[in-house]
C-alpha cells in the first residue's frame, strides 16, 4: 500500500505519471469486483482529469493532492457525476453543482475514480442496507466493511483508490476505518463545509478523510477544510493539519474513559487498545483514568437526535423535484407517500419513523428534549475531561467486523454498535480511528483518539507516532 | 408499546405506506427501538437551551452574500417529469 505522500514524491519525481497511477487503480477496481465497493466507476472522467494533473505537474504547478486518485463516498454531490446515496430514491440523480469538498479537491487537480457504496443514506454500520453494490471486507469477503462509509474502507484498505472521502454521522468514518485497517478521520464538527454532502443529521454530520496514515489524511483535511459561505457552520480557521507530524508524546495527558471497557467490549479489542495506551505510556505520555457518565444514554440520545434531523431532512424526498417517483399515483397525497415508500429502503423508513414518533406531540420532552439534555451532559463531560487531559483514547468498535447478514434483522443491536463513536459527533469533538493489530481471526482492530473541538492537528500527530511504529495490516486480496 | 394505530399515525406524519405485513413487522421493531430509547428517561438532566448556545464556539455568523444560481434549468432537468420548464405533478382540483 503506497500512502498519499509517498504518491506525491514519485509524482514530482517523473516516477511515474498520474495516467499510470489512475489505470493501475482501475485495474485493481475491475480485478476485484467482488469488493463491490463502488456504486459507480468515472472511468473516462478520471483518464481526462489524470492527463490535465500530469500539464499541472510538469508545469511546475502540482499541489499536494494534484494527480492524486481518490474515492468519494456516494452522499457527496458530484456534477454531473451520479449521487445515489445508495438509495433507489436516487438512482438516477446527476447533482448539477458540486459539493464545497469537491469544488475544494477539483481546484487540487485531484482524479476522482469514482463514488463508493455505502448505507442507505449513511443509515447503517454494515453498508449492507445499499440498495446497490454492497461492499466486503478486504480482509476478508464474508464480512462487513462497516458502514456507513464501508465502500471508502474497503476501496482504501483493498488498494482501489489512493484514499477516500466518507462521511461521519455517528461514526461512519471511524468504525469501517476499524473494519478495514485503515486510518479514517472526523474532523471536529464545523471544520469541513457540509454544503452538498447529502444531509442526514445536520448537526452531527461532517465530511473527513479515510487513507493509509494519519498524514495522509492531515493532508486530504488542509485541501478540503475551511470556511464556506454555503454552510454557516463552519469556522474561520487557519490550522495545518500537519503541523503536529513528529511530535513528541513526552507529557502529554490521555484520559481513559472507564466505560469504555466494561462489558459487551470484546476481550481482544479491549487487549489491543490498552497495548496503544501503554505504547504512548511508554513514550512519556501520562495515562489518567477518566469518567464519562453519560456514555449509558449515548446511543439513545445519538438516535433520538439523529432521527429526528433525519425525519426532517428526508421530507424533501417527495418525488416532485427530483428523485424516484411512482408510477400512476391517483393524488398528490398518494404520489409523495408512494413515492416515498418505494424509493426507500426499511432502515430509512425505520429512522424517519422514530424521528417522527420522538418530536410528536406528547413525546417531543420525554425523548428529543430529553435527548437533548444529554447532549449537554455529554458536552459539559468532554470539556471536563479536556480540562485534565490532552487527549481520550478508546476502542472504535466494541468487536472486529462480523459476518454479512448478522446483524441485519435485530435493528436495536445493530444500533448498540455504535456505542463507541457517538460521543464525539454529540460533543462535535474531533476522533480519530488507528489500527492496532488483528485479532486471531486476522481482522484489523482499531483504537480512537479524541481531543477538544479544533484540537485536530494534535490528534493526527499522535496518530501519527503511532503508525510511524505500527505498520497497518495489510488485506490479503 | 407501539399499537398498529400508533404506527399508522407515525406513517402518517411520515408520508410513508406501510402494507398489513410490514405494520405488524415494523410495529414489533419499533417496541424493540422505543424500549432502548425509554432508557434515556432514567437521566436526570435539564435541558438549558441558554446553555447550549454558549457552548456552541463555531457559530461565527458569516457576511451576508448575495449569489446568483445559474443553473436553475439544471435543476429543473433532473425533476422526475418536466413540461416546458415545470415539474409535473397530479391534479388536487379537477
Amino acid at each position: 500500500m503506497v500512502t498519499v505522500s509517498e504518491l506525491r514524491k514519485k509524482l514530482d519525481d517523473k516516477q511515474i505519471s498520474s495516467v499510470e497511477l489512475t489505470k493501475e487503480y482501475l485495474k485493481n477496481i475491475k480485478a476485484n469486483p467482488s469488493l463491490e465497493a463502488y456504486n459507480t466507476v468515472c472511468e473516462d472522467e478520471a483518464l481526462k482529469a489524470a492527463e490535465l494533473a500530469d500539464k499541472k505537474i510538469a508545469s511546475g504547478e502540482a499541489m499536494s493532492l494534484t494527480g492524486i486518485p481518490l474515492a468519494i463516498k456516494d452522499n457527496i454531490c458530484t456534477k454531473d457525476i451520479k449521487t445515489t446515496c445508495s438509495s433507489k430514491m436516487l438512482e438516477s440523480y446527476t447533482p448539477p453543482y458540486n459539493a464545497t469538498v469537491m469544488e475544494k479537491l477539483n481546484a487540487q487537480g485531484v482524479v476522482v475514480l469514482g463514488k463508493t457504496s455505502m448505507d442507505e443514506f449513511a443509515m447503517g454500520g454494515s453498508s449492507q442496507t445499499s440498495a446497490f453494490a454492497k461492499p466486503k471486507n478486504p480482509f476478508n469477503t464474508d464480512c462487513v466493511p462497516g458502514g456507513s462509509s464501508g465502500g471508502s474502507a474497503a476501496a482504501v484498505a483493498g488498494d482501489l483508490c489512493a484514499a477516500a472521502l466518507g462521511s461521519d454521522t455517528g461514526g461512519s468514518i471511524r468504525q469501517p476505518a476499524s473494519f478495514c485497517g485503515i486510518t479514517g478521520m472526523k474532523p471536529t464538527y464545523g471544520t469541513v463545509s457540509r454544503f452538498g454532502l447529502v444531509a442526514f443529521g445536520s448537526s452531527l454530520d461532517q465530511i473527513g478523510p479515510m487513507a493509509h496514515s494519519a498524514s495522509d489524511c492531515g493532508i486530504i483535511l488542509n485541501a478540503i477544510a475551511g470556511q464556506d459561505v454555503h454552510d454557516r457552520t463552519t469556522r474561520k480557521h487557519s490550522i495545518d493539519f500537519t503541523s503536529r507530524l513528529g511530535m513528541d508524546i513526552k507529557g502529554i495527558k490521555i484520559g481513559i474513559p472507564k466505560e469504555f471497557f466494561a462489558d459487551g467490549i470484546d476481550e481482544e479489542v479491549k487487549k489491543s487498545v490498552m497495548s496503544a495506551a501503554k505504547f504512548y505510556e511508554g513514550l512519556g505520555a501520562e495515562l489518567i483514568e477518566v469518567s464519562m457518565p453519560t456514555l449509558k444514554y449515548a446511543v439513545s440520545a445519538y438516535y433520538l437526535l439523529a432521527c429526528a434531523e433525519a425525519s426532517s431532512n428526508l421530507s424533501r424526498y417527495d418525488g416532485v423535484k427530483y428523485g424516484y417517483r411512482t408510477d400512476s399515483p391517483e393524488s398528490y397525497d398518494e404520489l409523495i407517500k408512494k413515492s416515498r415508500s418505494e424509493g426507500f429502503g426499511t432502515e430509512v423508513k425505520r429512522r424517519i419513523l422514530l424521528g417522527t414518533y420522538a418530536l410528536s406531540s406528547g413525546y417531543y420532552d420525554a425523548y428529543y428534549k430529553k435527548a437533548l439534555a444529554v447532549r449537554q451532559q455529554c458536552r459539559a463531560e468532554h470539556d471536563e475531561i479536556f480540562s485534565k487531559c490532552d487527549l481520550m483514547l478508546t476502542p472504535t468498535a466494541p468487536t472486529v467486523a462480523y459476518k454479512a447478514g448478522a446483524n441485519i434483522d435485530d435493528p436495536v443491536k445493530m444500533y448498540l454498535a455504535d456505542i463507541c463513536t457517538v460521543t464525539a459527533n454529540i460533543a462535535g469533538i474531533p476522533a480519530i480511528s488507528v489500527p492496532c493489530g488483528c485479532d486471531k481471526a486476522g481482522m484489523p482492530i482499531g483504537f480512537s483518539l479524541s481531543a477538544k473541538r479544533f484540537d485536530d492537528a494534535l490528534l493526527i500527530g499522535a496518530a501519527d507516532v503511532y503508525e510511524k511504529d505500527h505498520p497497518h495490516p495489510i488485506a490479503k486480496i | 408499546m407501539i399499537t398498529t394505530e400508533n404506527l399508522k399515525l407515525l406513517c402518517e406524519l411520515s408520508k410513508l405506506h406501510l402494507s398489513d405485513a410490514e405494520l405488524l413487522e415494523y410495529g414489533k421493531e419499533m417496541t424493540d427501538i422505543i424500549g432502548l430509547m425509554d432508557t434515556i428517561g432514567e437521566s436526570n438532566f435539564e435541558y438549558n437551551p441558554i446553555d447550549t448556545a454558549n457552548a456552541v464556539p463555531f457559530l461565527e455568523l458569516r457576511t451576508d452574500n448575495i449569489e446568483t444560481f445559474d443553473n436553475m434549468d439544471g435543476i429543473v432537468e433532473r425533476g422526475p417529469q418536466v413540461i416546458e420548464h415545470q415539474f409535473v405533478v397530479p391534479k388536487i382540483v379537477d
